[in-house]
């Protein structure tokens, strides 16, 4: 008998994003115009996403997104809230956008990722209000360089559901 | 037993980090020098550059100089800042937030309520998913919730304002920029008779009421799908 494949552990960077508000939107205007919104949100998504960066997965309203880079990541979450506030300012689909990430070691399991590090980062998203982009110290810390005009502020020690020790966050804007 | 007191260097900035995942947290700043446990079971110890880490188990109460920096995450707890603070960063998942004053304020919970008496030019942004938002007194403001209201009592500064099913109702002292959306909720900002604001109203149904003349003192930007809009004089 063959012995178990070792797990596919990776390294890099675990994104979550959420539609704020999508529900109530979906109430008042409909299924059409909320697979409009989805539409867009995913074209957005695809237009910005750079190399070693890939969508993992849609969840409902909200993305699990992966990178290699920590610097491409924050670089990319920047753009993306850019671009879905261009959109929301442009027309009545208020692309409300969190993003929380965190930097880990998940494995892969048949195109997904999974583990710990995947749980962290979707608790992060949490945190973050629609238009923000909220990292853990641990993507900060695997920064290879300064992403270009990106200033981190510090929300302090966080404790989430399910997560045994604080994990410290930091705000990350233009 | 470690010391429950902390003596703070003259002149040094000082940084209270407090994690506690249950319990009232109580930090009263105010005209001392040192960092003071007064109640309930916590572990203090010191870092680099005036930072004072504070783990607590359950409520806890604490005392400290006028103007410091304080950074809490709670999961369950109300969190009460008292007195002057300086840059306030509060986490919570379903406590309450309140505090006093503070230079600059970043306070978030998932459920709970949040509101700040005053808040100086660092501005405040607070985010929540179902409490209520309110800033009796602050210079710029950012504040976003899902279903809670938001409630700006005067900025003196510019504001974002953003709930999907909640009021957004905002005074604004002077000619501040000002952006408010929600999605089903109805959206009130005042201004002084003297400002001229340019006024931009999307809407898909709501009503539109704009009770200043048109001018290019500020932007204000108003936005809703089903909610009514107003901009009125203070």
């Amino acid at each position: 008998m063959p012995a178990p494949a070792a797990p596919d552990v990776l390294a890099g960077v675990v994104m979550f994003t959420d539609i704020v508000g999508f529900t109530e939107f979906t109430a008042i205007r409909g299924d059409d115009e909320a697979l409009q919104l989805l539409g867009v949100q995913e074209s957005i998504v695809q237009s910005c996403m750079p190399p070693g960066g890939r969508l993992v997965k849609e969840l409902g309203d909200g993305l699990l997104l992966w990178f290699d880079d920590a610097c491409a990541a924050v670089e990319t979450a920047i753009l993306l809230q850019e671009r879905f506030e261009t959109h929301s300012a442009e027309s009545m689909l208020p692309l409300w956008v969190r993003i929380g990430m965190h930097w880990g070691r998940p494995t892969a399991r048949r195109g997904d990722i999974v583990g710990h590090d995947v749980n962290v980062a979707a608790r992060i998203v949490d945190v973050a209000g629609p238009g923000e982009v909220v990292l853990s110290e641990r993507t900060v810390a695997a920064l290879e360089r300064q992403p270009l005009a990106v200033a981190f502020q510090e929300l302090g020690p966080v404790l989430m559901k399910g997560i045994p020790d604080p994990v410290r966050l930091y705000r990350a804007s233009r | 037993m470690p010391d429950p007191t902390v003596t703070i260097p003259r002149g040094g900035r000082v940084r209270l980090r407090i994690n506690s995942r249950s319990g009232r947290i109580l930090v009263t700043a105010e005209e001392r020098t040192d960092i003071i446990v007064e109640k309930g079971d916590a572990r203090i110890t010191t870092g680099d550059e005036g930072q004072v880490v504070l783990e607590a188990r359950g409520a806890v109460e604490v005392r400290c100089p006028e103007g410091t920096d304080i950074l809490c995450g709670a999961i369950s707890s109300r969190v009460e800042v008292r007195g002057r603070a300086g840059n306030v960063s509060v986490s919570t998942a379903s406590g309450h937030i309140e505090i006093d004053e503070a230079f600059a304020a970043d306070l978030r919970s998932i459920s709970g309520s949040i509101a700040i008496k005053q808040c100086g030019e660092g501005g405040c942004r607070m985010s929540s998913k179902s409490g209520r938002l309110t800033a009796d007194r602050t210079m710029k403001a950012e504040l976003s919730t899902v279903s809670g209201r938001v409630e700006v009592g005067e900025a003196a500064g510019p504001v974002r304002l953003k709930t999907v099913s909640g009021n957004i109702e905002a005074r604004l002292s002077g000619a501040f920029d000002a952006s408010a959306s929600t999605i089903s909720g109805a959206v009130t900002l005042s201004y002084p008779d003297t400002v001229h604001p340019r006024t931009r109203f999307r809407t898909m149904s709501g009503r539109q009421r704009l009770d200043l003349p048109a001018g290019q003192d500020c932007e204000v930007s108003v936005s809703t799908l089903s909610g009514k809009l107003e901009v009125v004089v203070a």
